[in-house]
């Protein structure tokens, strides 16, 4: 679900996308981390699950990585009707908001915003 | 017009019930919340033990336990001086790093087991068993110590306080 929900965004137009931790600030101030931390299915085994994903953006400064985490929070959300979102050909979600942009981290030359959601879908 | 017998008894029952439910869904609160700091502090990243240490449990903004040790005996508590007649529970962590390593997913939180490559003394050739450089990671917890036994063990939440309110019953 993961290398999906990348392979979405980059076909959004989102670079430098990392899964499962972010580049050193050094190598690349300006970065996008994906990072599923809970993958939880339910007691009837339909072949669905849920997958917690937490977003970070690291950008130069905070407007910038304000925005992005904020405009990334709202893509990925299927909203009251549960709209489907077809992250790849074969591969689609239905995508829940859970925690919108809250401030990570702030160093001398970056910024770094997170969100969270939670994507619904096929349990691979 | 018919007579129907047994209304005072059965309205007897239903309050003696409801009563019952009131005091076990308190233990069942306290079991839950019990449970949750347990599994939270197994999870916590561990370096020197402050973060773990410093798990607490509220009780109707009570604090009825603080601290690894306290938090695991909480549970011989529960029914006696905890979870009588409360209605909300917390459980947290207070260290002042608490937050940010519950939340940043990119940290890591390998440590090592303690085990140093042997260094010796060049003069007598005696090994200096402080001396040595620490090679051997092991897992050393997780981010989201807290949040992922609320999603992950909701279940066996929910069924800490049903057991409480079934258990007593009666």
């Amino acid at each position: 679900m993961i290398d999906a929900l990348k392979a979405f965004l980059e076909e959004k137009g989102y670079t430098d996308i990392s899964l499962d931790g972010m580049p050193t600030e050094a190598a690349a101030p300006e970065a996008i981390g994906l990072f599923c931390w809970s993958h939880t299915v339910a007691d009837i085994s339909d072949g669905s699950g849920t997958f917690l994903i937490q977003i970070q953006v690291r950008r130069k400064t905070r407007q910038a990585a304000k925005t992005i985490c904020d405009e990334l929070f709202a893509l990925l959300d299927s909203g009251l009707d549960e709209e489907p979102i077809r992250l790849t050909e074969n591969k689609w979600c239905i995508a829940r908001p859970r925690r919108g942009a809250i401030i990570l981290d702030r160093t001398a030359l970056t910024t770094t915003y997170y969100c969270e959601i939670a994507l619904w879908g096929e349990n691979q | 017009m018919s007579n129907v017998k047994g209304i005072d008894e059965i309205t007897r029952k239903i309050n003696k019930a409801v009563a019952n439910m009131k005091r076990t869904s308190s233990r069942g609160l306290a079991s839950a919340a019990v449970y949750i700091a347990n599994k939270a502090v197994q999870r916590a990243p561990i370096e020197s033990g402050d973060l773990k240490n410093s798990v607490y449990i509220d009780l109707d903004g009570k604090r009825v336990a603080k601290g690894e040790e306290d938090v695991r005996s909480a549970q011989k508590r529960v029914g006696t001086d905890i979870g009588i007649n409360e209605k909300m529970a917390a459980v947290g962590f207070c260290s002042k790093y608490a937050v940010k390593q519950h939340e940043d997913l990119s940290l890591r939180h390998d440590r090592t087991d303690g085990y140093r490559v042997p260094e010796f003394n060049q003069r007598t050739g005696k090994r200096n068993k402080t001396a040595g450089k620490s090679i051997n990671l092991v897992p050393g917890g997780q981010a989201k110590f807290l949040e992922s036994v609320l999603v992950e063990e909701q279940d066996r939440i929910l069924r800490c306080i049903a057991e409480e309110v079934s258990l007593n019953d009666d």
